[in-house]
């Protein structure tokens, strides 16, 4: 900004100038009171946008006051019916004014989210009544993207059927906010129908929010979404497998190990190994976990000494006690952990390990660990 | 040639900066408000409950602190207080030669620790390394002191996960800042570096390092200091990032990925840019390397922080930030124009360049030229009102545009009294508010090509508009 004015003061003084002799031309051809008539109307139009857009502030600002008061009493009026509605006492419900329909998706997709049972369904009944169910599909269709992402939640919310293969066609938008939108609500119209044509999206698409993509297949339930997942797993490039995998482990989904077993006997993608190992839990997979403690990648090494803390059986801490003189700090620290984790090790044994060992490194790790244990 | 045909290439010459710099800030103008009402929009799955189930990658947050002991327990506090679900805190002590070592150690019940300090940047010798026997995600590192930058370097080596965030001690956080700043990471794994979008505390109403309720400051110098961070991060960052040519993350509050940045040689140590330097090191590195990379600006409101309501000390924070440009540019100067670069080298580097780096230096030369001129009987102070006129109409303009986005999004200074003052500011910065800093910069840009040194300074705080909770007397003693 400020180039800006010294440009104009330069401009000026080097337009400007008098007497004649000392006169510029801009172009040969140009005279200097060209300039200043630019200059002129150019200053007298930037004045007006000045003016239009200090009013359109203060414009926006009177109408975010009116809104905020319109919000306040819609709320007022909305919220103890919607309450009542959910319950299922009997209400009398106003007509929706136009000013109060995205309020009332507002209100009604957030009451929605905490509650369950019949008191969604007592939801889904008053967006009838008053029009919300047309109304999402309205939004939907329409040209604003704020709107169509209003609408996409509603019919997810809703969960009709007949809103399938219109939610289906969303999944395919290159808007990741839509796409996700449109997952959601194929997931809680008909999860088990929307697995096989979300996993593939799911397994594509790194610009989803993973910690939404994971809600949403939590709230479907593990049942639901472990055998598309795993299976797609098996047949995916290991990027996908990687993604697949991980979404997998952070909802819980054991009911997949089987099926991860398999991906790990045909794989050899360190990264689909270290995605694999937090979901191995079981005594039958030490075998597998204890091969991998030499792995030559780190961080396979690093998933290989936290799973022999979780599933380790006495005989296991001399494999986590090699990895205490690894190279990567990230080893010896997880290895550190996992002895410390392991229930036939108490901190005594471990002392002496500290001081015993004949690592550097082994030592200094075993030190932080053993003072960061709540037993220190 | 004569002298008209020397002052006709002139005036070609600001013709052309003149048309070029208000396209750039035109193209900004418009990108930025495309990338805002993009982003508010999907703000509508936050409607959505969050459930954070552990796939959100933990952070370590970097507080260095030097001399802080009046702020320090409640700058602490309100991080222990961010709503996360995995973080840990490393505070790195600088040398300090007050209580602040001895106050945080009482206070928040810190015992040295057998820390298996990895040095994988080098730094001035840590000292010592506590944790806190009451909050656990907690450490302290006692270091030499070595500047800023180094005791960066020092908490990235104590920093124990994938993602650093960077902040000031006296920084006040929203309470979903990390939320909010870890998102662009979350979205797209190539990005390497975050930032958050910085306001003015003065004014605000801070208890016990929580914002509980937003408003704009009383001290005129610092309502000329809200604009112009309006305008530096709602027009001016908000419209590089989508082009992924953002050369700036401020020191106040960043998220960065901890191995892009050791890879890249962490923080310079000779600069008082340290900040800017780093983002334009991963910018040129990644460009030169033609790896995928993205440093993102995340335009929420989310660290609050205070600024200068004195003349001097505002000198000193101009002259350090000119400077730290200055020589962030230059240590980077392999950028520019690089075949690689991209929108990067060939246009956010050369603007920076020409038009923050140099053009103080042209602007007081015109002021200079005018007053000269006018000594000389060679003004026409009819054109010279008329270009008066169109350059204040058009500073104007760019900062109503700020304001105008600060409207459609935050609107954080929710009282009309607040929004009158900043109407009134935006007008009244062009009358000699604009020119002081110019002329502060442009002196600082002579010094610095005559072989200058750079230094820090301090700025004195006055967080009159905090009310903290009293340190225990007698407390570190």
């Amino acid at each position: 900004m400020r180039s800006v004015r010294a440009v104009g003061l330069a401009m000026l003084v080097l337009a400007c100038a008098e007497p004649a002799d000392a006169r510029v031309a801009f172009f040969p051809q140009l005279r200097e009171q060209v300039l200043v008539d630019f200059a002129y109307y150019s200053g007298l139009a930037l004045a007006l946008l000045v003016v239009v857009l200090m009013g359109a502030i203060v414009g926006m600002r009177l109408v975010l006051v009116l809104r905020r008061f319109q919000e306040a009493r819609f709320l007022e009026v909305w919220r103890p019916k919607l309450a009542k509605y959910v319950v299922g006492m009997p209400v009398a419900l106003p007509k929706l004014k136009r000013h109060e329909r995205t309020l009332m998706f507002g209100l009604w997709s957030q009451m929605h989210e905490s509650v369950r049972g019949s008191g969604r369904e007592h939801l889904n009944a008053l967006a009838r009544e008053v029009g919300l169910d047309a109304l999402a599909w309205k939004y939907v269709r329409s040209a604003n993207p704020r709107k169509q992402l209003i609408g996409l939640i509603a019919l997810g919310n809703l969960r009709e059927g007949k809103a399938w293969f219109l939610l289906a066609e969303w999944l395919e938008s290159g808007s990741p906010t839509h796409s996700i939108a449109a997952m959601r609500g194929l997931m809680l119209v008909d999860p088990r129908r929307a697995m096989p044509l979300v996993v593939p999206h799911i397994a594509r698409r790194s610009d989803w929010s993973p910690v939404r993509v994971a809600s949403i297949l939590k709230e479907a339930g593990t049942d639901v979404i472990f055998r598309v997942m795993a299976k797609s797993a098996l047949q995916a490039p290991a990027p996908e497998a990687i993604r697949l995998v991980k979404y997998l482990a952070a909802t819980n989904a054991f009911e997949a190990v089987p099926i991860v077993r398999q991906l790990l006997a045909t794989s050899r993608d360190p990264g689909v190994v270290s995605a694999c190992l937090p979901m191995l839990r079981e005594p039958q997979d030490l075998d597998f976990i204890r091969a991998r403690c030499g792995h030559p990648v780190w961080f396979v090494r690093v998933q290989a000494a936290i799973a022999l803390g979780r599933v380790g059986e006495p005989g296991d801490e001399r494999h986590l006690e090699s990895l205490l003189a690894d190279s990567n700090w990230w080893v010896r620290y997880r290895a550190a952990q996992a002895l410390a984790s392991l229930p036939f090790l108490g901190t005594g044994l471990l002392s002496e390990l500290k001081d015993t060992h004949s690592d550097a490194y082994a030592r200094d790790i075993l030190s932080q660990v053993l003072a960061e244990s709540p037993l220190a | 040639m004569t002298i008209h045909d020397i002052i006709a290439i002139f005036q070609f010459f600001f013709l052309f900066y003149f048309l070029g710099l208000n396209s750039i800030y035109l193209a900004l103008n418009v990108v930025s408000i495309w990338n805002i009402l993009g982003y508010l929009q999907r703000q509508e799955l936050d409607r959505l409950p969050p459930m954070y189930l552990g796939m959100e990658p933990p952070i370590s947050v970097l507080a260095p602190a030097y001399n802080e002991e009046a702020t320090i327990v409640t700058s602490i506090s309100s991080l222990l207080q961010l709503k996360y679900n995995d973080y840990e805190i490393v505070v790195i002590v600088d040398g300090a030669t007050d209580r602040t070592l001895e106050i945080m150690i009482a206070h928040f019940q810190l015992e040295p620790f057998p820390e298996a300090y990895r040095v994988r940047l080098e730094t001035k010798p840590v000292l010592a390394i506590y944790h806190s026997v009451r909050h656990p995600n907690l450490r302290v590192v006692h270091k030499e002191n070595g500047g800023k930058a180094d005791a960066l370097n020092a908490g990235i080596n104590c920093a124990r996960y994938p993602l650093y965030c960077a902040v000031d001690a006296d920084s006040i956080l929203q309470r979903e800042s990390l939320e909010r700043v870890v998102q662009p990471f979350l979205e797209d794994p190539t990005t390497v570096a975050a930032g958050g979008c910085i306001r003015v505390a003065n004014g605000c109403h801070v208890e016990d390092g929580f914002m509980i309720k937003a408003g704009l400051a009383r001290k005129p110098l610092a309502v000329l200091q809200t604009i112009e961070y309006l305008r530096a991060f709602l027009f001016g960052r908000l419209g590089w990032s989508p082009l992924n040519a953002m050369l700036i993350i401020s020191g106040a509050f960043g998220l960065f990925n901890k191995e892009k940045v050791i890879e890249a040689g962490g923080y310079r140590t000779d600069t008082v840019g340290e900040d800017m330097e780093l983002v334009v090191r991963l910018h040129r590195i990644n460009r030169q390397q033609k790896k995928p990379y993205k440093i993102v600006f995340v335009p929420d409101p989310i660290c609050w922080t205070e600024v200068p309501e004195n003349l001097k000390t505002l000198r000193s924070q101009r002259i350090r930030w000119q400077r730290g440009l200055g020589e962030s540019l230059k240590l980077n100067k392999g950028l520019l124009f690089h075949k690689n670069s991209g929108l990067v080298g060939w246009v956010a580097f050369p603007y920076m360049l020409v038009f923050e780096l140099l053009g103080p230096m042209l602007e007081v030369a015109g002021y200079v030229f005018m007053i000269v001129c006018f000594f000389l009987g060679l003004l026409n102070a009819q054109a010279m009102l008329i270009f008066l006129f169109l350059s204040v109409g058009l500073g104007t303009l760019l900062s109503l545009t700020a304001l105008l986005l600060e409207e459609i999004s935050y609107r954080i200074y929710t009282r009309f009294s607040d929004l009158g003052r900043l109407l009134l500011a935006v007008v009244f910065e062009n009358f000699g508010y604009r020119q002081l800093l110019a002329t502060w910069r442009a002196f600082d840009l002579i010094r610095w090509a005559l072989g200058g040194k750079s230094k820090w300074g301090e700025m004195k705080r006055s967080a009159t508009w905090r009310k903290d909770a009293p340190v225990a007397p007698g407390a570190g003693r």
